[in-house]
């Protein structure tokens, strides 16, 4: 197994850029999307690969934790933390349920009472379509697709590294594919691993049976070994 | 894991639908070419440009649920129970034998209670109780229902329940006493997806009667409508199975990626095609031994050229003879319950001996050019389908669905 697993800091910088053919994708990106094109490059760097290479990946959940609404309307940063930074600054707010904390303080209500009407007025008809993009889970996958002309068999599934494990074992793809998961924390910190891998060696790992969030198993791997 | 093969059969299949709730008021829905677009009313409509989609009919719901609870979660528990209660198959596994497999969309944010009560000073909050992610929604239902052998959410949007049932197929193929339960669950008929939706500008313009507003292939067709629902199915080998309870057989499966743009389908078809050729070939199968095929059949102005263009590459000379349909016109998109709930047609389609009427078909289009059946449902005989999907984000999918020992 080849790996490549990243922690990025709240407001580091993941330089994809250079990676990047039609830098105007970059626009598309999320913080897993970002990630995960970086550590893709940094493994195919090193690798040969076929356009029919399957890319397995899991997307894992954001934890929450019990918060004071007042923390909440206080805390700028909080929003401005989910964004991501190329060399020539180009930033990219990460705008899914995270945004609406700070979006909550423009008043989507009517006397206490929810407004469908100042919903849409104040928050979707502002929002570029392109932020659509970023709320779609399956499009990590998409744009790695995209930039590394991957064209195989394929997955986005949600947090779990044994059925990960599993979508490796099983695929008919004879040969070493990709398999990746992201995950993003509430400060907008992320973490990201990538592994070039074989059904034969994932058959041997003990998330086979053994289920855990999927972006533990990938550091796992990375502090223990593959195991 | 062994590879010692063995057919992998459907044999248990529950839904939740637009256009029915059980298995006999789905069939008959296809059979009388029903369809449920029309004017959304579980919403407060006026802030939407367009308020057309396809509702699961209420009865099924909890009398106390209303506009701010996640639809998608009791479509899941609904059907999970209707499937529980009609299978004899579950049984024979233990708790640890039983592995779901779901696909289904995005997690669900009650942003009206959050607005309400985000407002209200230095109270606690707990994001928690606002954010619903969709694998703790599965988790919490085989959880419920005595699942133990593991879950696997697929959110891959259009293509992620038929992606979740071929990793079943893949997996039952080299393990034996194992069942799966397989499908998909999902609703975007709530404020904040539907109008993220809007946004991307792919709803139907259609003007007229809602009821004719989603018309996959034909010349006059304006986009897509949602849907919403469940469909369940239980999967096994069918060296494990009751012979009398075998639904169909899935032979083949195959995925592939575009690489094109997140926005668009690849134009020439080649991706889609590739995956469909992969699942014919995984099927032991060649072209010529697909009877029907069930499109992805969108109604927008874009997927049902390049649809066409995939049907060229795979049947050569023999696609525009072919017979093909889609659903969408009766239940609207689906979006991650989407192939869930069209494998139901093919099994209909299957059980029936005919190629279903494509609702809201009419007018063909030459730059499609598909054999889309209108008028009177298609009898002939068929012993395999294949199920196409394709995702924003160019995804493909496609299940070779077929009768059991044919």
């Amino acid at each position: 197994m080849n790996l490549d697993y990243k922690e990025y800091q709240s407001l580091q910088e993941i330089s994809v850029r250079s990676t990047l053919k039609d830098k105007k994708l970059m626009k598309y990106f999320n913080l897993e999307t970002a990630a995960l094109i970086k550590g893709i490059h940094n493994i195919l760097s090193d690798n040969s690969f076929h356009d029919d290479m399957p890319l397995f990946f899991a997307l894992c959940k954001i934890d929450f934790k019990t918060i004071a609404s007042s923390e909440i309307f206080n805390t700028g940063q909080y929003f401005d933390n989910f964004k991501i930074f190329d060399s020539d600054i180009e930033k990219f707010p990460r705008t899914d349920f995270l945004k609406i904390p700070a979006l909550i303080t423009e008043n989507y209500s009517i006397n206490g009472k929810f407004s469908p009407e100042l919903f849409n007025k104040n928050f979707f008809s502002k929002l570029s379509p392109i932020e659509q993009f970023k709320v779609l889970a399956n499009l990590p996958v998409s744009f790695a697709s995209i930039v590394f002309g991957l064209h195989g068999d394929n997955v986005t599934i949600y947090e779990s590294g044994r059925s990960l494990v599993w979508h490796g074992v099983t695929t008919d793809y004879q040969g070493v594919f990709l398999i990746g998961s992201a995950k993003t924390a509430i400060d907008g910190s992320v973490k990201a691993g990538i592994a070039y891998t074989s059904s034969e060696e994932l058959q041997t790992s003990k998330y086979f049976t053994e289920d855990i969030c999927a972006i533990e198993m990938f550091k796992n791997w990375n502090e223990q070994g593959f195991h | 894991m062994k590879n010692n093969n063995s057919n992998i059969v459907i044999t248990g299949m529950s839904l939740a639908s637009p256009i029915g709730n059980n298995q006999n008021e789905f069939y008959n829905a296809i059979k009388n070419q029903h369809t449920a677009t029309a004017e959304l009313k579980g919403m407060d409509v006026n802030i939407f440009t367009k308020s057309i989609g396809a509702e699961v009919k209420k009865e099924i719901w909890n009398e106390n649920l209303t506009d701010r609870d996640d639809r998608k979660k009791y479509f899941l528990d609904y059907t999970l129970e209707q499937l529980f209660k009609s299978s004899c198959e579950i049984e024979k596994y233990n708790e640890a034998s039983r592995i779901l497999s779901l696909g289904t969309g995005l997690d669900y944010i009650n942003v009206p209670d959050l607005v309400e009560n985000i407002s209200d000073g230095d109270k606690i909050i707990k994001l928690d109780d606002y954010y619903h992610s969709t694998y703790d929604v599965a988790m919490q239902a085989a959880l419920k229902y005595n699942i133990h052998g593991g879950i696997s959410v697929n959110l891959a949007t259009c293509v992620a329940s038929s992606q979740a049932i071929g990793i079943g197929y893949r997996f039952l193929k080299k393990t034996e006493n194992k069942i799966f339960i397989t499908g998909g669950f999902d609703s975007m008929l709530n404020y904040s997806q539907y109008l993220g939706f809007q946004r991307l500008g792919t709803f139907s313009t259609w003007d007229g009667d809602p009821a004719c507003a989603c018309r996959p292939f034909d010349k006059k067709r304006s986009g897509l409508v949602l849907g919403e629902g469940a469909a369940l199915f239980t999967l096994q080998r069918a060296d494990e199975a009751d012979q009398k309870s075998i639904l169909a057989e899935i032979k083949g499966y195959g995925s592939t990626m575009d690489g094109y743009l997140v926005t668009d389908p690849e134009p020439s078809g080649l991706y889609l095609a590739k995956a469909a050729i992969s699942a014919i070939k995984d099927a032991g199968l060649s072209p010529d031994d697909i009877d029907s095929v069930h499109l992805h059949g969108t109604g927008t102005f874009k997927n049902d050229p390049a649809e066409a263009n995939a049907m060229k590459i795979i049947f050569g000379d023999r696609y525009k003879k072919i017979p093909v349909f889609s659903l969408k016109g009766s239940i609207g998109h689906g979006i991650g319950a989407c192939s869930a709930l069209e494998v139901c047609g093919v099994i209909y389609a299957l059980e029936n001996q005919v190629t279903p009427v494509t609702v809201n078909y009419e007018f063909p289009d030459d730059t499609v050019g598909l054999f889309a059946i209108k008028g009177e449902e298609h009898k002939m005989k068929i012993n395999n389908i294949l199920k196409l999907n394709a995702n924003i984000g160019g995804q493909n999918s496609a299940l070779v669905i077929g009768r059991h020992g044919q």
